[in-house]
């Protein structure tokens, strides 16, 4: 697949978040969610554009006979509404106009779902995305109201190697 | 009358008037314990190893009788259980040990009562629970023997922590006072555009923030420490994410205070592990708020009158110290269990607005349409919920609300200055990363391939059965070695390296297998030596098979066909052959 390669050739700063060379197959496993973050925001723009933004020619020539690449450019767009509304959301300043933006990409992304996949029931997450505009501003940079941190001691604590047994704790204190 | 809180132990300098050797084993081995995970075992071996070090040391060129007073005494004086040395040291942090109902429908916390200064803890013997308009009346407790009394312990423990004794460790630290305090005007920097937000303390609900007597901004507080927290409570599973597995799931509570710098906020010693709710099932609805209660108490006090603490880093006379937890911060289920929302699955989904499931639903995006929640009204159906909740004849009007609003009641509600709307964040990396991206990528991207399908192979091999007689392990070997065969390696084995690769995989198999695919193959054995003569080794043949392979292959494939046509019978299998190796050469696979 392209985006594999893509993901082996781009040359990236050793800080960044590594992604499975293997995407897509079932053996990497889940991806964590600062894996989709690199993914969303680096890898994917950079193969899809390559992929699917240059069939606009073609397109000319044949006249809109070749429907998929014209599907394939709208899914493109509505892509980068998604990783543009990604990418201003989890910027490390913010303020009223990044909020305005990210509701414009986030709704343009998901009026543009809805056209192009009718039938696609929507979840609770796609409603609280919009929501999410508010909270920017009330709370201003995601990062001091994210859940990574405090998934990090949940990590943590599970590496805690423990001797299975419980509630030994209060026995010592009484002793 | 505010509470007062004399935090004077952690200002002691630690072990006083101790020799430095002793120090520096103490602080060695504690490290051991408590960070890197070292049994209490293996900390009394290492005070034991470090103290025949120590003398080692002291008697380089003396015999231990020569020893003076003070270097014995050092010896002496060596610690040998690590339990001694955490008391002196006063490591552990003031707890409150909560009895839990173990029934996993209840779950209801029951605070413990001390008789006159014993430190045994007395709880009631059955849960006193209403549920439904009935009693639980769970066996809370079951007997222990220790040193021939038998006391009664919780079966199931809830351990919370003390904020005021973590808050005025916290104070103690040189310097984070300082910082704290500074958090307020930290972003008040002129030059920079008034728009832009750096930190939480930019957004509007910490800019409008008011105090606990409701006109002046909560940071103005005329000396006082003002500080804000965010909560987060989480479930996981402590046995790791793995599909097969147990099941159980652990809840973690724990604050962050917003007032230290982002850059330290997130260390874990920063960060304040309120409790852990016990497995193996998550508390039902309701229940959560038993664990959150007593921090709730806390920082009512917190809030007002607030907590004086008799000292602190910078304020050596004592300070009055207010707090507020200004956010909660979760994965969705959780956020709507702890501020008292009814499930993510519900009609009533949204903590925010009115939207509902039934109709247009979640794909609903007329946001001027929408109609918002405010505050009072979320707090109206919150009690008017608790009040037909805990009333026991009204319990089906309670479901009722529950349906009709979307609301439970949660104990943050107690806290004056909570806004259940606004509070209660949507977390940014569930939702837009963990929830659209992954969703986006699976769905309408399609980059999850189908199980990639196993190669086919490229030729099939033939082998007699002789090998079928032989051990288990170099029947395996061979199974493995067939496998690789049929595999297409033509490419690899073009350059140097990757054929030094295969030797290696095929060398390291059993030898009677590798004679045996040698013989049946009709390929001789290539020695690294040609001089060498003697017994073959295992690279050998290695090395003789692949030779074979390659040659056969990428040379002439009818040579391949004819080694094989002499040792099939059937011909049949041959169409199949000379097609696969075409397309092999011609680099489809």
């Amino acid at each position: 697949m392209e985006i594999q390669s893509d993901i082996r050739k781009l040359i990236r700063p050793s800080w960044l978040t590594s992604v499975p060379a293997n995407l897509g197959q079932a053996s990497h496993g889940k991806l964590k969610a600062d894996q989709w973050r690199a993914l969303g925001t680096i890898f994917l723009p950079v193969s899809l554009l390559r992929l699917w933004s240059n069939v606009k020619s073609d397109d000319n020539v044949l006249s809109g006979t070749n429907s998929r690449s014209i599907r394939c450019l709208k899914i493109l767009e509505i892509t980068l509404h998604l990783v543009s509304a990604v990418t201003v959301a989890t910027s490390r300043t913010t303020s009223s106009t990044h909020a305005a933006a990210y509701f414009q990409h986030m709704l343009a992304y998901l009026e543009g779902l809805k056209e192009l996949f009718p039938d696609y029931k929507f979840t609770a997450n796609h409603h609280f995305a919009l929501h999410l505009y508010e909270f920017i501003k009330f709370f201003g940079p995601v990062h001091s109201w994210w859940t990574f941190p405090f998934e990090r001691v949940i990590g943590m604590l599970q590496r805690i190697s423990t001797n299975y047994k419980l509630g030994k704790y209060l026995w010592f204190i009484v002793r | 009358m505010a509470l007062t809180y004399s935090p004077e132990q952690f200002f002691k300098p630690l072990l006083p008037h101790v020799d430095p050797i002793l120090q520096l084993s103490v602080f060695i081995v504690t490290i051991c314990l408590t960070l890197l995970g070292v049994s209490r075992n293996g900390a009394s071996l290492i005070y034991t190893l470090l103290r025949y070090l120590v003398q080692l040391c002291l008697m380089k060129d003396r015999e231990i009788k020569d020893l003076s007073a003070r270097d014995q005494k050092i010896l002496s004086d060596f610690p040998t259980d690590p339990r001694s040395v955490n008391d002196c040291l006063d490591l552990d942090p003031d707890t409150v040990i909560y009895a839990v109902c173990p029934d996993k429908s209840c779950q209801a916390t029951h605070a413990p009562k001390f008789k006159d200064g014993s430190p045994i803890p007395i709880y009631p013997s059955r849960c006193k629970n209403q549920r439904s308009g009935r009693r639980c009346r769970t066996q809370l407790l079951r007997p222990r023997r220790i040193s021939n009394t038998t006391i009664f312990l919780p079966i199931k423990s809830f351990v919370y922590f003390d904020p005021a004794n973590w808050l005025g460790r916290l104070l103690a630290r040189p310097g984070l006072e300082a910082k704290m305090d500074a958090a307020w005007d930290r972003s008040k920097v002129p030059g920079v555009d008034p728009d832009l937000m750096f930190d939480i303390f930019d957004g509007e609900v910490l800019r409008n923030f008011k105090g606990p007597h409701g006109r002046a901004h909560f940071s103005e507080g005329n000396g006082e420490g003002r500080y804000v927290f965010s909560l987060s409570l989480d479930f996981f599973n402590p046995l790791g994410n793995k599909q097969a597995g147990k099941k159980i799931s652990v809840g973690i509570i724990s604050l962050v205070c917003l007032n230290l710098p982002p850059d330290i906020r997130y260390k874990p010693e920063n960060m304040f592990l309120v409790g852990i709710i016990p497995g193996p099932s998550e508390p039902p609805l309701m229940s959560i708020n038993f664990f959150l209660k007593p921090l709730v108490d806390d920082f009512l006090k917190l809030w007002e009158p607030g907590i004086y603490f008799s000292r602190t880093d910078g304020h050596r006379a004592g300070r009055l110290v207010r707090c507020a937890i200004v956010c909660v911060v979760c994965d969705l289920p959780a956020a709507k269990k702890t501020a008292g929302f009814a499930a993510h699955n519900h009609t009533h989904f949204c903590t925010y607005c009115h939207c509902t499931s039934n109709g247009r639903g979640y794909g609903n995006f007329d946001y001027t349409k929408w109609s918002y929640r405010s505050n009072e009204e979320v707090r109206r159906n919150a009690k008017e919920f608790n009040n037909a909740f805990n009333n026991p004849r009204s319990s089906s009007k309670a479901d009722s609300i529950v349906s009709r609003t979307g609301v439970r009641w949660s104990q943050l509600l107690r806290l004056p200055y909570f806004e259940p709307t606004r509070f209660v964040v949507v977390d940014p990396m569930h939702n837009l990363l963990l929830g659209l991206l992954d969703a986006h990528f699976d769905t309408f991207l399609g980059i999850r391939l189908p199980k990639a399908e196993p190669l086919r192979p490229v030729f099939r091999t033939n082998f007699s059965d002789a090998w079928k007689a032989m051990s288990k392990q170099e029947s395996a070997s061979m199974r493995q070695l067939i496998g690789h065969l049929e595999k297409p390696m033509s490419a690899d084995l073009a350059t140097p390296d990757g054929f030094e690769r295969w030797v290696k995989i095929f060398g390291g198999k059993h030898l009677s297998v590798l004679e045996l695919i040698s013989d049946e193959l009709e390929c001789s054995p290539i020695p690294s030596d040609t001089r060498k003569s003697g017994r073959w080794t295992r690279v050998d043949y290695a090395r003789g098979i692949l030779q074979w392979v390659s040659y056969s292959l990428s040379f002439d494939y009818y040579v391949l066909i004819s080694v094989y046509s002499a040792q099939h019978s059937s011909r049949s299998t041959l169409v199949p052959i000379t097609t696969g190796l075409l397309t092999w050469r011609s680099g489809v696979f």
